[in-house]
């Protein structure tokens, strides 16, 4: 088994909000192996800045434990709080937080000479031009930090976090503040680097695309709590409630009763308003059991005029249509009232009814139960931003 | 809540609780015990002894006798008011036309309003008498023309003439506040309004003026509230004249009979001080408002000016007009003074009379060297001592969780509400009854100006410090820098220039200051404002006026790097 870097545990931490308390982490369990890139995604508000800004010491806990690397950095009983300076943790803030009153060289070597005992000029200077060769910006040594772009800022930043060898890294929504493309091209570097130094990362961010693409593994968190932890696939295809699956830009469900009693992973007959409907069980359920189905926008297949599907077939007229490059996406008005989203490589009509279907591996078919833990503004406040 | 302890737990640990707890004492060290000290002698006053009487309301009361107290009030009200209106009405026009405006010569305003800073009030008033008093050239040129011979067409010193020096001196610091008001205002709320379909006059009063109100509001009381306090306009044209306001009185008062009537100045001083605080509460409300307006954007606005057409040579006439009357012909004058044998006006036989000799004895005067020489130590002190301990203060507010941040807050910003005069007789009184002999010396000037000028640090460097992101300090932290080695390495060096922005201003205020330094002067610790004031009472017009003319040189110099500091780091100016 795989040495553990980073353990949370029962991590509480309460605000005062307007003369109330908001509890914006509950309960918090949560570990991260050695060497692993772990992302904790989540819209905002929902803890995760709070999560980090708690394993680097710049919140204090209410409740709870935080070890990093074997070593308890924090813990509520018996009170130990090692201030940020003695963590031995680097960061990346998403303002980057580069000094503008030292050099690019002077913001690197901030780290190592605040090292005791102290390290030497020269062990200093080739540290940081080492770390400032990773991070390709060696030609801008001794330039002043506040030329820089925002790529080479958040390179910087990247540079100063790294050089004194943290066994943690830490990454408040580093690419949020980029422009789209350079923020892509950046995802591959940042995976790189990671991959290169090996070192354990802890990411934050609210871009679900960000967290598919970099990410060992993926926390979903809402509601200051982790809803569910897995490799960035699973998170993707098999998500454990309808939040997940909505936060994660599936928007389209179907509500239906379980015809049949089949174990998890198994193809299940369900009854719902458009008819019966096929889909993979995500537990097993029992024969008239409520369920929530997710269909992802690009599993919808369209079902030429003339062809008939058993099941799983939507009527549907066109809404909204937008064209995104790569793909048509569309706002459809089913048949009987749901509004969903549908993507496809083809051109609809503008005009008519068309038909579509969904294959039935392509059915995710969750318990309504889990829809009802969830907290109501993750739910509600996501439609808005992915409809 | 728990998590405010345990932050607060950490802050004991790493000693920024200690650092509070030793800032408040500090400053509660240098505010209580005047005001106390003041407040207790207005209900006992003193015995011949100077020991404290009975307690008593007498002091309160006896101030509305005779009706003395109903004038004081109307003069106050009426000096104020009417000096904030001229000032707020000369710097409105002079800011629009050098932020908005494409009229001629506008830099000289603006060298008009730097200048201000560098020369003392009290220099600035004597100036001003001479060229508008009874023997000036204003009474004894154009008096004439309307019939009047005897030197008396223009009385000076009465209400109306307090009124204008009061207004011209303070025109140019609501110029330059007013000024900045106008730069920091987004020009694109004005482009929508066009947008809209609004004309130009439609845009300034449904747009411009609402939002701008609340500072211009702000300026206004700011104003206000401090010709309420002067001091030097009232001393010096006023009291000849028998013109009293209630700064006045309270000099009258302390220096009218030996021992003074402590009783009665600190029971007057009361009496200013709640007006003054009340103002000052006042003037918060509104600035608070004005921040809510405040465009946070801030810097680099290209604002379009406005094409004055043929109205443009009439723009230039009021700048040139301005720049005569607010610099030249008061200086000039005090330069003419300064190198005349005995004062007169200018006339060719006036020129025969020019000499050197009045600088010569100005640099030979050994009271003049001496008070040069203190007040230069004491303003270098001074200035220091308040710029580093709200550095810290400052950051801690900012920073800190403790609860003690917003009292060290508090207590640094309440002595803006003291009038430098009720701040002087209560640290003379406090001083003078302490056995230390504290009294007489240097150190009791400089505890006075400490205690007067620490607000003023406190609006230099908070904003600086609050302008800084929080990230750039957690940076330091993560990177291993302890809380401290944070300031020191990142907030300090991030911060500097407000700091030496409010090291100048602080040292151009004390090397001026004259309300407080007249009551703590004795032979032995004089400064500048107070040896000029005296002399002005002796009638040495060439050396007043030489010697005056060196300091105001040194005090450009001054002056200069404050304003390019404030000008190039884009400082905000608090006056």
């Amino acid at each position: 088994m795989a040495e553990t870097m980073l353990a949370i545990q029962r991590l509480t931490k309460r605000f005062f909000r307007r003369h109330q308390v908001v509890e914006v982490i509950r309960d918090l369990e949560l570990t991260v192996e050695k060497g692993t890139f772990f992302t904790l995604l989540g819209p905002s508000g929902c803890g995760k800045t709070t999560t980090l800004r708690c394993v680097a010491g710049l919140e204090t806990p209410d409740q709870g434990e935080i070890a990093v690397g074997g070593r308890w950095v924090f813990r509520d009983r018996p009170w130990l709080d090692v201030p940020p300076h003695r963590r031995g943790i680097g960061m990346v803030f998403q303002s980057y937080a580069i000094w503008p009153h030292l050099s690019v060289f002077d913001n690197v070597a901030y780290p190592l000479r605040l090292k005791r005992p102290r390290m030497s000029f020269d062990a200093i200077r080739r540290k940081v031009e080492e770390a400032l060769a990773t991070v390709d910006l060696q030609e801008w040594t001794h330039h002043p930090s506040t030329l820089l772009s925002g790529g080479q800022q958040q390179r910087l930043a990247l540079a100063r976090a790294l050089v004194s060898e943290p066994s943690l890294l830490l990454l408040d929504e580093p690419l949020s503040n980029l422009d789209q493309r350079l923020r892509e091209q950046l995802r591959f570097e940042l995976k790189r680097l990671q991959r290169e130094v090996g070192v354990t990362t802890l990411y934050v961010t609210h871009d679900q695309h960000e967290a598919l693409a970099l990410s060992d593994r993926v926390g979903i968190m809402m509601g200051g709590r982790l809803l569910q932890v897995g490799d960035p696939e699973t998170i993707y295809f098999r998500p454990a409630s309808p939040a997940v699956a909505q936060f994660l830009g599936c928007p389209n469900f179907l509500e239906g009763t379980l015809l049949d009693a089949a174990p998890a992973g198994h193809t299940a007959r369900l009854q719902t308003a458009l008819g019966m409907w096929r889909g993979v069980l995500a537990s097993s359920g029992q024969r008239g059991e409520r369920c929530v189905m997710a269909v992802r926008p690009e599993a919808i297949l369209r079902l030429s005029e003339g062809l008939e599907a058993e099941g799983n077939t939507i009527e549907a007229k066109v809404l909204v249509h937008n064209f995104l490059g790569h793909v048509h996406r569309y706002q459809i008005q089913l048949a009987n009232g749901p509004i969903w989203l549908w993507e496809t490589r083809e051109r609809l009509p503008a005009a008519g009814i068309i038909g579509g279907y969904v294959p039935a591996q392509e059915v995710w078919v969750m318990p309504d139960s889990a829809s009802s833990e969830e907290p109501a503004a993750g739910w509600e406040g996501l439609k808005g931003v992915l409809g | 809540m728990r998590s405010g302890q345990v932050g607060r737990l950490r802050e004991w640990k790493d000693g920024r609780g200690l650092a509070s707890a030793f800032l408040l004492v500090v400053l509660a060290w240098l505010v209580l015990p005047p005001l106390g000290t003041l407040i207790v002698t207005s209900l006992h006053g003193t015995t011949q002894t100077g020991a404290l009487g009975r307690f008593t309301w007498h002091y309160f009361a006896s101030v509305w006798g005779h009706g003395q107290m109903g004038s004081l009030l109307g003069n106050t009200l009426g000096f104020s008011v009417g000096s904030s209106a001229l000032a707020l009405a000369l710097g409105m026009v002079e800011a629009w036309l050098v932020e908005r405006t494409d009229a001629p010569g506008r830099g000289l305003l603006t060298a008009t309003a730097v200048m201000s800073l560098a020369v003392p009030y009290v220099l600035y008033t004597m100036a001003w008498i001479l060229v508008l008093g009874n023997n000036g050239p204003f009474n004894q040129w154009i008096g004439p023309w309307f019939g009047s011979h005897n030197g008396r067409w223009f009385h000076l010193d009465s209400l109306p003439g307090m009124v204008l020096v009061e207004g011209f001196l303070w025109s140019p610091l609501v110029f330059l506040l007013l000024s900045s008001v106008l730069r920091n205002f987004d020009p694109r709320l004005e482009e929508a309004s066009w947008m809209a379909g609004a004309t130009p006059g439609q845009t300034v009063r449904g747009v411009a003026l609402p939002i701008l109100l609340p500072a211009i509001l702000s300026v206004a009381l700011l104003v206000f509230v401090r010709s309420f306090q002067a001091f030097e306009v009232p001393a010096l044209v006023g009291l000849p004249g028998n013109v009293s306001v209630l700064a006045s009185q309270v000099y009258v008062i302390m220096t009218e009979f030996a021992p003074p009537d402590y009783g009665q100045a600190s029971a007057m001083s009361v009496y200013l001080l709640i007006a003054a605080a009340i103002c000052f509460a006042l003037y918060f409300r509104v600035l608070g408002t004005a921040h809510r307006f405040h465009m946070v954007s801030g810097k680099g606005f290209r604002h379009q000016r406005l094409r004055l057409g043929p109205w443009r040579w009439l723009a230039g006439l009021f700048v040139g007009l301005d720049f005569a009357v607010k610099l030249v012909v008061p200086l000039g004058w005090l330069i003419w003074t300064a190198v005349l044998r005995s004062y007169q006006l200018p006339s060719p036989r006036a020129l025969g009379d020019l000499t050197w000799e009045n600088f010569r004895s100005a640099l030979q005067y050994p009271n003049f060297t001496s008070a040069a020489f203190h007040t230069l130590v004491l303003a270098i002190l001074a200035s220091t001592a308040i710029m580093l301990l709200t550095w810290v203060a400052a950051w801690l507010g900012e920073r800190s969780r403790l609860p003690a941040r917003r009292l060290v807050d508090y207590v640094a910003s309440a002595p803006l509400a003291f009038p430098a005069i009720v701040l002087g007789v209560g640290v003379l009184e406090f001083y003078l009854n302490l056995p230390v002999p504290i009294y007489g010396s240097l150190l009791i000037l400089l505890i006075g100006y400490l205690t007067l000028f620490m607000p003023y640090g406190m609006r230099y460097l908070q904003p600086a410090v609050m302008h800084l992101s929080p990230e750039l300090e957690e940076a330091a932290q993560i990177a291993g820098a302890s809380p401290w080695a944070g300031f020191r390495g990142v907030v300090a060096p991030l911060t500097r220039s407000a700091f030496w922005a409010g090291w100048l201003f602080i040292l151009l205020l004390v090397a001026r200051e004259l309300t407080l330094s007249v009551f703590l002067v004795s032979p032995g610790n004089e400064v500048v404002a107070v040896e000029l004031f005296d002399l002005w009472n002796n009638g040495q017009l060439g050396q007043v006026a030489a010697f005056g003319v060196i300091w105001t040189a040194v005090m450009t110099a001054i002056a200069l790097g404050f304003w390019s500091l404030i000008h190039r780091r884009d400082i905000e100016l608090n006056v």
